[in-house]
């Protein structure tokens, strides 16, 4: 737990809270407890990432107590794409042991409860939730022992999330300030950087091209041209993508393997 | 900064290592001035006041020049940083000897400049000065051995305890205890009553030897508490056949590696899966565990610390008590991650001698 310091406690107003964790047994209690306190209303549950995600957005909750460990998308990636909407809800992560994350929370003034959890310290935690920025979860992220790989991306519809799995991902194209995200069938905008991304995804993309990252698994063979310029077929895309002179002993190497 | 473990030189210019040095001058000239007097008296006096103002210059000097040097010293490895120390020293020396004679000359207080006894307290001090110097890096060598030794133990043991059981295990367990006090309190019961017990096998001796049975019933008290927490998503397969149940296994090696099984298999899975454990024999000769459990559909971290921390000590614990007769293999295949082990069948302790295992 954060100490809430010289800060003199205010009473909030009754807040919308959304529960999420995938063990029941500790999804009852949370709701038990935030009953016993009183204040606070439970809107909802939610047992992994991608739901508390849906349940957000539908619900529009004031805070998540939000399990960082669970199946599928897990709650420090559902924080971060859900720092992406207009007005975020709070977040209070729940944690059984995880002593270098915790660490990382504490530096960088991220609310946690720890497991079996405490009424009172469930009380002062909502009384004092405050926003969160995805900086500051990017650098809960980066200082952790083994930095969490985002499943999916989000992007940003007039303030509402639209998750794309990056398992369907077939490239990223950069321009200036975007970066272009297509799948088999669809095509979406992002505000990331190319190199970030490379970074991040590095052990399933290729850089082709100076502004070009493909996913190795779609990768279906590639081809010279007359004019002596490499091209790579991707699954499930009719055109192809030119490889810079640049990347081209990359990309063949990478062929070779 | 080098590796702290064998880096033993301290940081000289500490106020508490300046303090040591002088006391050891000090020292020095107290035991000097014993050697070159019977008795206590003027002589005894003079002697102990010219030495320890002697001694005490030298050891200034010195530690001026530690100050100094301190940075470098701790830049470089031990051995150079030593050897820098010495040679400092050794200037100090030198450097102190030919000041005090100088300053009798121009005191009037010998008549020549260069004395014929100038040689000798020259070598005698430096010889002096290196063998004391030479100590007092020995010492400071063996009590920093002795610090880290100490810490690398409880860190050991540490992780021994930890490679038992996850912390996570543990406080997610509580947690749903202490929503089942309310809800269904004789679960609660039942399932602190687990919790009990295998937390007195955990603290037990993990060295022994125990029937097969013991350790298959641990196992299953560990999995009643792992299906309250994950209900469903958790299912298990059990397939035992012609084992003996006095058959003697180290304790604790199914257990750990069910957990394993459920932390990196079946908790990353949407759906959970089914953990399947079969022990069989061979013939009367040799123990099979064979554990498998499916892969997460989606991989987040690569198969973390606690993993292989688990697993080592287990190989340990088997080679100790069966030496190359036991192995302990891990595969994937498929979907499945699979973890084997093979052990020969033992059922009381003096029978590894019989069997020519131990050496």
């Amino acid at each position: 737990m954060r100490e809430p310091g010289m800060v003199v406690e205010q009473k909030r107003e009754a807040m919308k809270v959304l529960i999420v964790d995938d063990e029941k047994l500790a999804r009852d209690r949370l709701r038990e407890l935030v009953g016993e306190i009183g204040e606070h209303t439970v809107v909802g549950e939610a047992m992994n990432g991608n739901e508390a995600i849906e349940q957000t957005a539908r619900l529009n909750p004031d805070v998540l107590l939000m399990d960082i460990r669970m199946p599928g998308m897990d709650g420090l990636e559902a924080a971060m794409h859900l720092m992406g909407l207009d007005s975020p809800p709070g977040v209070i992560f729940t944690t059984a042991y995880d002593q270098h994350a915790l660490d990382a929370f504490e530096v960088n003034a991220v609310d946690y409860l720890l497991k079996p959890i405490r009424k009172d310290r469930l009380a002062k935690a909502l009384s004092k939730a405050g926003k969160l920025t995805l900086q500051q979860l990017q650098d809960v992220n980066q200082a952790q022992e083994t930095p969490i790989v985002r499943t999916h991306l989000s992007v940003h519809l007039r303030g509402n999330i639209r998750l794309v799995p990056v398992q369907d991902v077939l490239y990223f194209l950069a321009d200036n300030k975007y970066v272009t995200v297509r799948t088999a069938s669809e095509e979406h905008l992002i505000e990331d950087s190319l190199v970030n991304l490379e970074r991040e995804f590095d052990e399933s993309f290729l850089r082709i091209h100076r502004n070009a990252l493909v996913a190795t698994p779609y990768i279906s063979g590639i081809e010279k041209d007359g004019g002596g310029t490499w091209h790579v077929a991707l699954r499930g895309l009719d055109k192809r993508l030119a490889v810079s002179r640049r990347h081209a002993a990359a990309v063949r190497r990478w062929a070779r393997r | 900064m080098k590796d702290s473990t064998s880096y033993f030189l301290p940081d000289f210019g500490s106020l508490s290592m300046g303090a040591k040095i002088l006391v050891l001058a000090e020292a020095i000239a107290v035991i000097f001035t014993i050697g070159l007097n019977d008795r206590v008296g003027i002589t005894a006096g003079r002697d102990f006041l010219f030495l320890s103002a002697y001694a005490l210059t030298i050891a200034l000097v010195s530690l001026l020049f530690l100050r100094i040097a301190s940075r470098i010293i701790r830049k470089r490895s031990a051995i150079v940083g030593s050897l820098v120390v010495i040679a400092l020293m050794l200037i100090a020396i030198v450097a102190v000897t030919e000041g005090m004679i100088a300053a009798f000359y121009n005191l009037h207080m010998i008549p020549s400049r260069w004395p014929a006894w100038q040689m000798t307290v020259l070598v005698h001090s430096l010889l002096i000065g290196t063998i004391v110097m030479l100590l007092g890096l020995r010492h400071l060598f063996v009590s920093h051995k002795a610090q880290t030794d100490a810490k690398l133990e409880q860190e050991a043991r540490i992780q021994a305890l930890q490679s038992r059981i996850r912390p996570h295990f543990l406080f997610n367990s509580m947690n749903s205890i202490a929503s089942l006090t309310r809800s269904d309190p004789p679960r609660a019961e039942a399932a602190l009553q687990d919790l009990a017990d295998l937390f007195r096998v955990l603290l037990a001796d993990a060295r022994k030897l125990v029937p097969i049975s013991a350790e298959q019933e641990i196992s299953r008290q560990y999995l009643e508490i792992e299906k309250l927490r994950l209900g469903d998503r958790l299912q298990v397969n059990w397939i035992v056949s012609n084992v003996p149940r006095n058959a003697l296994i180290p304790a604790l090696t199914l257990q750990p590696l069910l957990e394993n099984a459920i932390y990196h298999g079946i908790e990353p899975r949407f759906g959970g899966g089914t953990v399947k454990v079969e022990l069989w024999a061979d013939n009367t000769e040799t123990l099979n565990i064979l554990i498998s459990n499916p892969v997460p559909e989606v991989r987040k971290h690569a198969h973390g610390r606690g993993n292989k921390i688990a697993m080592d000590n287990i190989r340990q614990r088997l080679a100790s008590h069966f030496h190359e007769a036991a192995t302990l293999q891990t595969f994937e295949e498929g979907d499945q991650y699979r973890v084997k082990i093979k052990m020969p069948i033992i059922k009381n302790q003096g029978d590894r001698y019989l069997a020519g295992i131990s050496r």
